[in-house]
């Protein structure tokens, strides 16, 4: 539609010019035309006929007074004057000026007539006297009829060039009308050329316009960029700078634009690489700078700069574009610590800590110096954090943190390398006092009570400490040996610190071991119970046996229960321990009523480890009810530690047990944590005092030997019985006979052993007792009665 | 007395060639040109009177120029208007030619130097009588100098010359 309407606009101006040209070139000629017709007719012709008449006169005159008034006139005036008329003659048929009346009369013809007449009348006048008669009136006659015919060739030019002129003034109107209309015609070619120019000009304004538009659009776009983004020309003016890039680099461009930038440019440092792209047109890959502002803190930016080339292909000015990556950079860098460091105690995390150790090794592989590891592990973090919760706890952690790292130098390492767990690199070390010293420094640390939420904990560190080369070379070889050295510090009850040793491993490892076997030990006949008899002081007779596991290992041989039963209680082993001691002692009391025996109560030592992890109750009565064995032969022996924990729980499961008459004792009574008002609580009936008190009885300590009695009286005050373990001699069995003990129990009647081997305890009524042992009482010793 | 004679007679001598002038004889034939006005010569009583040789003395040359008023281009021969303005001692700016015909127009002298105008006497080697416009007609060179072919210069082109008087 628009390439129409330029078409039609060319159209309409081509045939306007060419009207406009065909007038000029028509108006011309035209006027030429009418020129020449003017020229035709000029008032010299007239003039010319007028003085050939006039002369006429005159001559005519002069002849009437020469010859009339005698003498007036000389005859050379009038020969003069006949010449004077004759010369006005030709004028009218030749000469440019004759054109008008050549062409308008027949002057042509009339006039060489005349010349003629002129001719044969010439002798005459010359001849003519004064008083010439008949001449006279022959002269006369002729130039007489001059005057009609010169008056002929005068109407004729007037008449002619009256139509004439009034067609030449037609012509002129014409022309004049022709004339307005190729005016009119040239006013409207300009007029379109007006138009054409007005539309042209809002063309070009519109484009200016969307020029300006877009200019702006870009400039705002090049402003709102959070980029730093400059020009600067072939000779190092600044010509560009943004909104950002002024204020990020404190650059005024009004004062400082189009002039060198002593001041103000904005990457100084990167400047000469200006000169280098304006000569080879390339682009460098993008450069990382530190800028730093005199007031504000130094920002990193990523700035890439391109070569502008014109259309000839010369580089006319280098941008530049700069992006902040001062954060990201921060961001980077705290991505990377995050990564190696603990995020609540900003120490080294695990993974910065194995880096760390490695390098360490290496420098003092080189150095031939040592390098020691020391783990540590908070004793009583799990308690503050059940008690006070996961905030204390995570106070305590950066508490204990601080503690720790006030006792090292600042190129020791401390790493957290999690929950309660921390580690301490230590290098160049001179001998192994040095890290003992540490060791008792650090623990030392933590003997005054930490303000946990404003109450006073006390908590005390294990450590666990191994060091290169002495106990390995190799990063995973001296943290497993750190860790071996702190469970052995664990071990011996926290609070302390250990080295590692080769003993440590092996220990572990035959724990290890000790599990792994122990968890087919039942199904491969490996467990065995043992049964201690207790005697009865007041009648000497066999009162209960107490049911203690064996274990007979393979490579090992007989391992006692103190060192396998830990172990168990560690995983869900001791649940089955403990259901295949119950299961297997009651089966082994059906077997002897079986068999016709009348066995007393066997004794089962239960673990808190078995009431933590199932219903004990449900346990045991379901054994019972499997094997067939009545609950009141039945004794169940727990520690004062199961007293402590989830005492509902446990109430109502002891509450249960009593409830059919099964006997509860509590075990190793005065080494725990207990309070005497769980004696109150919970359903016991027998208290069985641990073997160091019996034991410190023949040490005649006197203040143990007081406790064993206050022991005895408050147990039957509170009308429990009392059972003495580890009896081995006979001034402990005289003294607690004294003391009104109830049951004893111990070396001194017999160690444990196998069922076979019990056939004197409980087919013969006496108590089978070493001769060397009881010398005296042997006369003493009385049949026993089934009665207990 | 004798010296009083002497002088006077000197003095008669002297005024004698006053009265005739540098070179300005007096015509001999009958006058054709009668100059008056600003001149520096003159031969009767405060004009200049020119004969046909006085005139021919000034310098004959040739033109031949074709005329608005004859067909064709004719021989003219006759003295250049500049010699006469020089000869005469012209001082003024305006002549005003008069001819027999009782025709008058003022010509300015600087036109008259410049058109390079001629004073013709005769046309193809005949005299110019005064039925041929002559004896005396002022031509210029039109053919040479076509531009000069203009309607309102024609007046200037003064035929039947009688006389010119300088102002």
């Amino acid at each position: 539609m628009k390439r129409l309407i330029r078409v039609g606009y060319y159209g309409l101006l081509a045939m306007a010019l060419g009207i406009f040209a065909f007038s000029i070139a028509h108006t011309l000629h035209d006027i030429r035309l009418g020129q020449s017709s003017v020229v035709k007719v000029t008032a010299l012709n007239y003039w010319n006929i007028s003085q050939a008449r006039l002369e006429l006169e005159r001559t005519t005159s002069a002849l009437d007074s020469y010859v009339g008034e005698n003498g007036r006139v000389a005859k050379d005036d009038l020969i003069d004057r006949f010449d004077i008329f004759w010369s006005r003659l030709p004028i009218l048929i030749e000469g440019s000026q004759s054109h008008g009346i050549v062409e308008l009369t027949d002057a042509e013809v009339i006039i060489p007539g005349i010349i003629a007449s002129m001719k044969e009348i010439e002798p005459q006048i010359l001849s003519l006297v004064s008083n010439a008669g008949d001449e006279y009136f022959e002269i006369r006659d002729v130039l007489l009829s001059f005057a009609p015919l010169l008056q002929r060739i005068y109407l004729d030019l007037h008449h002619t060039s009256e139509t004439g002129f009034s067609s030449l003034t037609y012509e002129m109107a014409d022309l004049y009308a022709r004339h307005v209309v190729y005016l009119i015609g040239a006013l409207v070619c300009g007029l379109i050329l007006i138009l054409m120019l007005f539309s042209e000009m809002h063309r070009a304004l519109r484009a200016r316009r969307m020029a300006h538009d877009a200019r702006v659009e870009l400039e705002t776009v090049i402003n709102a960029m959070p980029l730093s983004i400059d020009a600067v020309d072939r000779e190092h003016r600044l010509t560009l700078c943004n909104d950002y890039g002024c204020k990020a680099h404190m650059i005024d461009i009004r004062s400082k634009e189009n002039q060198h930038h002593p001041v103000g440019c904005p990457f100084p440092m990167l400047e000469h690489l200006n000169q280098k792209i304006l000569e080879s047109g390339e682009a460098p890959s993008p450069v990382e700078v530190n800028c730093n502002q005199p007031d504000t803190d130094d920002r990193i930016w990523l700035v890439s700069k391109q070569p502008v080339v014109d259309s000839a292909g010369k580089v006319k000015k280098v941008v530049t574009v700069g992006v902040d990556i001062t954060e990201r950079k921060n961001t980077e860098a705290k991505i990377k610590r995050m990564a190696q460091h603990d995020a609540l105690t900003d120490l080294p995390n695990r993974n910065l800590f194995r880096r760390r150790l490695a390098s360490a090794l290496v420098r003092a592989n080189k150095n031939r110096t040592i390098v020691a590891i020391l783990y540590i592990d908070l004793d009583s973090f799990k308690a503050i954090n059940d008690e006070l919760g996961h905030e204390a706890g995570d106070h305590f952690l950066i508490h204990a943190a601080h503690l720790m790292r006030s006792c090292l130098r600042p190129c020791d390492t401390l790493a957290r390398l999690g929950g309660d767990e921390f580690a301490i690199i230590r290098e160049d070390i001179g001998d192994a006092h040095e890290t003992d010293l540490l060791a008792e420094r650090i623990a030392a640390a933590f003997a005054e009570p930490a303000d946990i939420d404003g109450q006073r904990w006390y908590s005390t560190i294990s450590l666990g400490i191994s060091q290169s080369p002495r106990d390995g070379t190799e990063p995973s070889e001296l943290l497993r040996h750190a860790d071996f050295a702190l469970y052995a510090a664990k071990a011996a009850g926290g609070n302390t610190w250990r080295f590692f040793s080769r003993r440590m491993q092996t220990r572990q490892h035959y724990q290890h071991e000790l599990q792994q076997d122990l968890r087919h030990a039942i199904a491969n006949n490996e467990l065995t119970l043992h049964y201690q008899p207790k005697v009865r002081l007041s009648d000497q007779r066999l009162c209960g046996f107490e049911a203690l596991l064996r274990w007979n290992h393979p490579k090992h041989g007989l391992i006692p229960p103190s060192d396998f039963i830990p172990i168990a209680e560690t995983c869900d082993l001791i649940l089955k321990l403990g259901q295949f001691v119950l299961h297997k002692a009651c089966v082994q009391m059906i077997a002897w009523q079986n068999e016709g025996i009348d066995p007393p109560p066997i004794a089962i030592n239960l673990s808190a480890a078995q009431f933590a992890r199932e219903p004990v109750a449900t346990m045991v009565l379901q054994t019972l009810e499997e094997t067939g064995l009545r609950p009141d032969l039945l004794e169940l022996e727990v520690t004062e530690s199961i007293l402590l924990a989830k005492s509902d729980t446990v109430l109502e499961a002891l509450n249960t047990l009593r409830a059919l008459n099964i006997g509860i004792s509590l075990d190793d009574f005065g080494t725990g944590y207990s309070s005497l008002s769980y004696l109150q609580r919970f359903p016991i009936n027998k208290i069985k005092i641990d073997k160091s008190f019996v034991q410190s009885i023949s040490q005649e300590n006197g203040g143990d030997l007081a406790i064993v009695r206050a022991i005895i009286a408050m147990a039957h005050s509170l009308d429990m019985k009392v059972v003495a373990e580890g009896v081995e001699t006979e001034v402990q069995y005289s003294t607690l006979e004294n003391m009104g003990c109830d049951e004893i129990q111990g070396f001194y009647l017999s160690r444990a052993e196998p069922a076979e081997q019990l056939d004197r305890w409980l087919r013969f009524d006496s108590i089978p007792v070493d001769t060397r042992r009881l010398s005296n009482r042997r006369q003493h010793l009385k049949v026993v009665s089934r009665e207990p | 007395m004798r010296y009083v004679l002497l002088l006077s007679a000197l003095a008669l001598f002297a005024s004698v060639p006053a009265s005739t002038d540098a070179g300005m004889p007096q015509p001999t034939d009958e006058t054709l040109l009668t100059v008056t006005g600003k001149i520096r010569e003159t031969n009767a009583e405060g004009r200049l009177e020119f004969d046909r040789s006085l005139l021919m003395q000034l310098g004959l040359s040739k033109l031949t120029p074709s005329t608005p008023w004859t067909d064709g281009e004719r021989a003219f021969m006759g003295v250049p208007f500049a010699s006469l303005l020089d000869a005469i001692g012209a001082t003024g700016t305006i002549v005003r030619a008069v001819a027999a015909n009782d025709y008058v127009v003022d010509i300015p002298i600087s036109n008259l130097r410049e058109a390079n105008a001629f004073l013709a006497m005769s046309m193809d080697g005949t005299q110019l009588r005064l039925r041929d416009k002559g004896p005396l007609w002022i031509i210029y060179p039109w053919s040479q100098r076509p531009e000069l072919n203009r309607i309102e210069l024609h007046g200037y082109a003064v035929w039947q010359l009688q006389s010119l008087h300088i102002e």
